[in-house]
């Protein structure tokens, strides 16, 4: 259920917004645009599978706590 | 058409509520009854902060806090810096986005994933930041009458059941302790409304950034005392602490008769109209400052992506609650240059720089 929402969601985007206004982006645009997509599409969907387990605050934490950054 | 632009009582709003999105997290602290002295701490030792952030667009009225960035400084320290600041607002709002989605989950959706929740609350704040400066100034004001009156109605109806004497004994904790609170629940509640800077440049013309600033965030930690204090009233120093999110707790307890039962649901209503709000202002704040490094006319063709890009760095963030008060503690540090250090450089050179531009323009009168 979980990755049918993410690919709903993504796909909307995809459909609605992307590839509607493709030509009238500039090439910077498209390109930010492309990568946010794909980033989003590989990271949401990898966490909803349990297949990604990285934890950007845990690691901060503990690489704070390991400066004695903590309280 | 109507000119993309806000009032001064719009953004003092926006600066009210982005105080008061802080009491979230006012749960990671652990000094109990003197957590009210710490909050009012706080908008004591963030003062100066908040002066500097005032004078910046003083110096330089009319322009947001990327225009003023490419204005001071050359090509390549602009763009660093527009960077930096633009990842810190990615990395902030997926960071609020994950506090809201754990608010909802603890409170009633413990079973829902949690992605399809971020999905819900990230599609109205982009909605929101769409729609334009404007629409999200009168926005900022709604929803800060509707917290205000909110809070007065809570305040009446759980006259009966507060204790003033929970706050007793009174400053029992060392004045270390208190400050080391309050400059982390600082950093959260005062020092991320640096990022307002970046909206002003939608100012009205002719209104004082001071007599926004200033107000906004004092007015914003009073109100924060005055809920945490209702909070420690009601609850008691350790049950308190106890609760993850004392403020709906608190609430939770009012119970008047049988025709008015579960007000707590009110408080979610609220943090979660908060959590948009917060989150609004960093996509847009992100996709300024995007928008300007890619040279985009308009910021707002960067807010799906961004969007998208916050979705994707929020599931990566915390698992849990108590790992997200764990971060409390990491985030001052992480936050501290974007909230002290740039603005304090961007300070310094808008000084610098408004004086050779004056002294330019009386040698050439």
């Amino acid at each position: 259920m979980e990755i049918a929402v993410i690919l709903a969601f993504l796909g909307a985007f995809l459909i609605f917004d992307l590839c509607p206004g493709f030509g009238r982006r500039s090439k910077a645009e498209n390109a930010y645009y492309i990568l946010a997509m794909a980033a989003s599409c590989v990271v949401l969907l990898l966490k909803a599978t349990d297949l990604l387990s990285f934890d950007l605050t845990q690691t901060l934490t503990k690489l704070f706590s390991s400066f004695g950054f903590m309280r | 058409m109507q000119p993309n632009t806000t009032s001064s009582r719009n953004l003092r709003s926006l600066l009210l509520l982005m105080v008061l999105s802080g009491s979230l997290v006012s749960g990671a602290f652990t000094i109990k009854q003197d957590i009210w002295l710490a909050v009012l701490l706080m908008g004591v030792l963030f003062l100066p902060a908040v002066f500097i952030y005032s004078r910046i667009t003083a110096l330089l009225p009319g322009k947001g806090l990327f225009d003023i960035i490419e204005a001071l400084f050359g090509r390549v320290i602009s763009f660093v810096l527009i960077l930096l600041i633009s990842l810190y607002a990615l990395l902030t709002s997926s960071l609020v986005l994950q506090n809201y989605t754990e608010f909802t989950v603890v409170i009633s959706l413990q079973d829902t994933p949690k992605i399809p929740i971020m999905i819900v609350l990230v599609l109205p704040a982009l909605y929101l930041a769409q729609k334009g400066i404007r629409v999200f100034g009168r926005w900022a004001l709604i929803i800060c009458v509707l917290i205000l009156c909110h809070f007065v109605m809570t305040l009446i109806l759980s006259a009966n059941i507060m204790e003033p004497a929970h706050i007793l004994p009174l400053a029992s904790h060392s004045l270390i302790e208190i400050v080391d609170e309050s400059f982390a629940l600082g950093s959260i509640a005062v020092g991320e409304t640096m990022i307002v800077l970046s909206l002003f440049g939608y100012l009205k013309k002719g209104e004082s950034p001071y007599k926004i600033y200033v107000p906004g965030i004092l007015l914003g930690v009073l109100l924060f005392t005055l809920v945490v204090l209702r909070n420690l009233f009601i609850l008691g120093a350790d049950l308190e602490q106890a609760a993850h999110f004392s403020t709906y707790m608190a609430v939770r307890i009012i119970r008047i008769g049988s025709f008015l039962e579960r007000v707590e649901s009110t408080i979610s209503f609220i943090y979660i109209l908060l959590g948009i709000t917060k989150l609004t202002l960093y996509f847009s704040a992100a996709s300024m400052g995007i928008a300007k490094l890619l040279r985009v006319p308009d910021h707002r063709r960067l807010l799906v992506p961004s969007a998208l890009i916050v979705l994707a760095l929020g599931s990566m963030v915390f698992k849990n609650v108590m790992e997200m008060y764990d971060f409390v503690w990491v985030s001052r540090f992480l936050s501290m240059p974007f909230q002290v250090l740039i603005p304090l450089i961007i300070w310094i050179a808008a000084e610098i720089k408004t004086r050779q531009w004056r002294k330019g323009i009386e040698r050439k009168v």
